[in-house]
């Protein structure tokens, strides 16, 4: 089974019990159909980056969970729906998790990045293509006052 | 239609011959004019009870034909009767030539090439089994350095996976089920997380308003 992590934004309404049973829910989900739940992090209260609504409330603020699991995938289709489904959850989102992570510069020494991030491939042809375009609106445009 | 047909055949006419109209004749050979009229349309009245008038020949010239046709008939049956007895005569010699010495003879040459072709067999065949081994070595030699590989390989997986189990079977103590859920949701709720931290190139973490590192975010990744 691989493992996955799953980052949950809950309804920043819901108190304290409400919040555990929440929790709990998933949890037990997991677990019934096979899976083990590794560990989960509370990452508090937050403002949402934009206003998103969902089961007919728009939210502002939500509080952050994030929760490791492995899980088989043929279960993982069902249990998003579910996540979806449940109205304490704003927004459900569920990605692979690497057992160990490994910088992109580090599998390939030719690649130099800083910070784990890969150049884009297609900087220095853009960069030529851009001065290359200036250089001729340019001159277009000293044509034109001609 | 019929201009047309006059026009094809202007160079036959010269020769006093008539065609029927419905027929367009082309280097003697006759085609029929299909598509123009339905099958089932009967004849014009025009041509109900027309006759076509025979051929006109020139009786000199057919006598002459006549004369020249007998004489390639003869000639021919002569040359034909000529190759059936020589043919004859020579199945005759070869029956003889069987019955007195040419059987043996001929058995003692099959023996002889016979002889020939099973050496040079042997000879061909030495060179292929040569060859085959020499293939056959050098396949498992490179056999036996791929075996080593992959052997070398596997046993890399296997140690790897089995440090994999080792650490989850060491991580499983504090994995969470439902005998301790409701324990580690409330451990879960009064703690709280930030990832939300500058780290510097080699990825350590920067603390806020200070200069000093702390330890890599790998492998502590608390607030």
């Amino acid at each position: 089974m691989p493992t996955y992590e799953l980052a949950l934004i809950v309804r920043a309404a819901l108190e304290r019990p409400q919040l555990a049973n929440c929790l709990k829910r998933t949890c037990t989900y997991i677990l019934d159909r096979g899976g083990v739940v590794r560990q989960m992090e509370n990452l508090g209260n937050k403002n949402l980056p934009y206003i998103i609504s969902s089961h007919g409330h728009r939210h502002t603020e939500g509080n952050y969970f994030t929760v490791d699991f492995d899980l088989s995938p043929n279960q993982m289709s069902t249990l998003r729906k579910v996540l979806l489904q449940d109205s304490d959850v704003v927004r459900p989102g569920i990605v692979h998790k690497e057992e160990k992570f490994v910088r992109p510069c580090v599998k390939n020494p030719e690649n130099e990045c800083d910070f784990g991030e890969l150049k884009n491939p297609d900087f220095e042809k853009r960069a030529w293509k851009k001065q290359i375009l200036r250089r001729v609106q340019y001159k277009m445009k000293a044509s034109r006052n001609k | 239609m019929a201009s047309a047909c006059v026009r094809t055949c202007n160079s036959l006419k010269s020769l006093n011959i008539v065609y029927p109209l419905s027929l367009r004749v082309c280097n003697s050979s006759v085609i029929s004019v299909r598509w123009r009229k339905p099958r089932w349309i009967p004849k014009t009245q025009s041509k109900l009870f027309y006759v076509r008038k025979p051929t006109p020949r020139d009786e000199e010239e057919n006598k002459m034909l006549m004369q020249k046709y007998a004489n390639y008939r003869t000639q021919m049956k002569a040359i034909r009767s000529y190759f059936t007895k020589f043919v004859q005569e020579e199945k005759q010699a070869r029956k003889e030539y069987d019955k007195s010495v040419g059987i043996e003879q001929e058995l003692a040459e099959v023996r002889l090439s016979i002889e020939v072709n099973a050496q040079w067999n042997q000879e061909s065949a030495n060179i292929r089994e040569a060859r085959e081994l020499a293939e056959a070595q050098k396949s498992a030699k490179i056999k036996a350095i791929k075996d080593q590989k992959q052997k070398e390989k596997d046993e890399e997986q296997i140690a790897e996976l089995q440090s994999r189990i080792d650490n989850n079977i060491k991580f499983s103590e504090k994995f969470i089920t439902q005998e301790n859920m409701d324990e580690e949701i409330e451990k879960v709720l009064d703690s709280r997380k930030d990832f939300n931290f500058p780290i510097n190139r080699k990825g350590q973490r920067l603390t806020r308003g200070k200069t000093k590192l702390k330890e890599d975010i790998s492998s502590e990744p608390d607030a």
